[in-house]
């Protein structure tokens, strides 16, 4: 809204010509980060105090941990905040015409929206088994998966014709191959993995939310590199042209996140809950998609992947098909604790290696 | 030892020792124990707020438990 405001004013006298500042992303993305911490850090007393009283609370799940037991009473919902501060940071700063960015604000309100529906039914029902069932969070994320492919592969893309459909790999200048149609399948299993990682790995208080910012953080690079022609030239990328506008989106994130971990880090007084883990993984799997940057999220969001691979292995292939568990726990911040590390241990660990993860990711841009 | 449980475990079963009566040189026993290490990379966290609150929550329980029971008879 600023930006459209001040663009406007600036067009009708020269005596505006200060509001230029508003054209350049760097400006914008440190106010929409400003922003974001702002309004957290403004709502979130109020907010927690909330839903104190209206018994959104945190529901324990037995895992055999006791300091588990300790989050009993915390309150969850705390995603709505982190989607609040984006979204309205978003539309203060944010260039709204630029498709990149409405894709990525789609995929947040979606995705924060079927975490909210299973925050909700918990909360509610008073049992943290008793949400949305897995099928159908699936089958809602998957909608939104194949809405997304429509727009990206149809004649709206941001992108255009001949890049949407290739796929780029780390340390290669040149796409390894065209996927065609084929593309839409790899995207639709791509969001839904990414987007459950980011929930299965919010189980400890700041395990989620730091990550998070480091791996947005990189896309965030990556977004301003290929969103400009002299550097994505530079560096062998492809051109994004508007690709840019995610760095401001990012930013945004980056200053809810900040502001939220102000409250989550241990110990927690408030969960993001699913409305919080959906919302950033639908969100950083649509960044991923976007800038094509799909075949680095293994390496950048490798501890993500390694909490839902252990998960699901240990699930599907360990207790349902073999019978026995295949890992000592699962996911790999409970095998950690059940190892007799502390929570807080754990989780500083573990944001050490998301940060030595986005490092090396970096380093993709010039070792290539 | 490598791993916090098992000097745990030991300083505990220590402990028993002495309340027992079987260690009697209670110099040389600290002097020894001493070298442990006793960092860890565990702790078990206290809430104060929340143990009183768990305090006056068994207090009510059994005050109504009580109640009941003499109600009752």
């Amino acid at each position: 809204m600023i930006y459209h405001i001040g663009r406007w004013i600036q067009s009708q006298a020269d005596a505006f010509g200060f509001l230029r500042l508003l054209n350049y992303l760097s400006f914008r993305s440190i106010m929409a980060a400003l922003t974001a911490v702002l309004i957290v850090f403004l709502l979130s007393p109020r907010f927690i105090r909330a839903m104190h009283r209206r018994n959104f609370l945190d529901r324990v799940r037995e895992t055999g941990i006791d300091s588990a037991f300790d989050k009993a009473g915390t309150p969850t919902l705390g995603g709505v905040l982190l989607i609040v501060a984006m979204a309205v940071s978003i539309l203060l700063w944010g260039n709204l015409a630029n498709p990149f960015l409405l894709l990525s604000l789609a995929a947040l309100l979606w995705f924060g929206g079927i975490g909210f529906w299973d925050d909700w039914l918990k909360s509610s029902r008073g049992s943290g088994e008793k949400g949305l069932g897995e099928i159908t969070k699936l089958v809602l994320q998957g909608l939104f998966a194949l809405a997304f492919i429509a727009v990206y592969l149809g004649p709206f893309s941001p992108l255009e014709p001949g890049t949407a459909t290739q796929l780029y790999v780390p340390f290669l200048k040149r796409p390894l191959l065209d996927l065609g149609i084929f593309y839409g399948f790899f995207i639709f299993l791509f969001m839904l993995l990414v987007a459950n990682a980011v929930n299965i790995t919010d189980g400890l208080d700041g395990l989620a939310i730091t990550p998070s910012i480091f791996v947005a953080g990189v896309l965030a690079v990556f977004a301003y590199v290929m969103g400009n022609t002299i550097y994505a030239g530079y560096l062998q990328y492809p051109y994004l042209h508007g690709a840019g506008e995610l760095t401001v989106f990012v930013s945004a994130f980056i200053g809810a996140g900040l502001g939220f971990l102000w409250y989550n880090a241990y110990p927690a007084q408030i969960f993001m809950g699913d409305t919080g883990s959906l919302a950033i993984g639908g969100m950083l799997a649509v960044l991923s998609v976007l800038l094509k940057q799909e075949l680095l999220f293994p390496l950048l969001g490798g501890l993500f992947l390694a909490e839902a691979l252990t998960s699901q292995i240990q699930d599907k292939i360990g207790v349902r098909w073999l019978g026995r568990r295949i890992f000592y726990r699962a996911p790999l911040h409970h095998s950690l604790q059940h190892r007799g590390f502390a929570e807080t241990k754990v989780v500083i660990r573990l944001w050490i290696v998301a940060g030595l993860l986005a490092l090396l990711s970096l380093a993709t841009l010039k070792i290539r | 030892h490598h791993y916090w449980q098992v000097r745990e475990a030991a300083l505990r079963a220590l402990t028993m020792l002495v309340e027992r009566g079987i260690v009697t040189d209670r110099n040389w026993l600290l002097k020894e124990t001493s070298r442990f290490i006793l960092t860890t990379t565990n702790f078990r966290s206290y809430f104060d707020i929340k143990e009183t609150y768990r305090t006056l929550y068994a207090l009510c329980k059994g005050d109504e438990e009580d109640n009941g029971q003499g109600q009752g008879s």
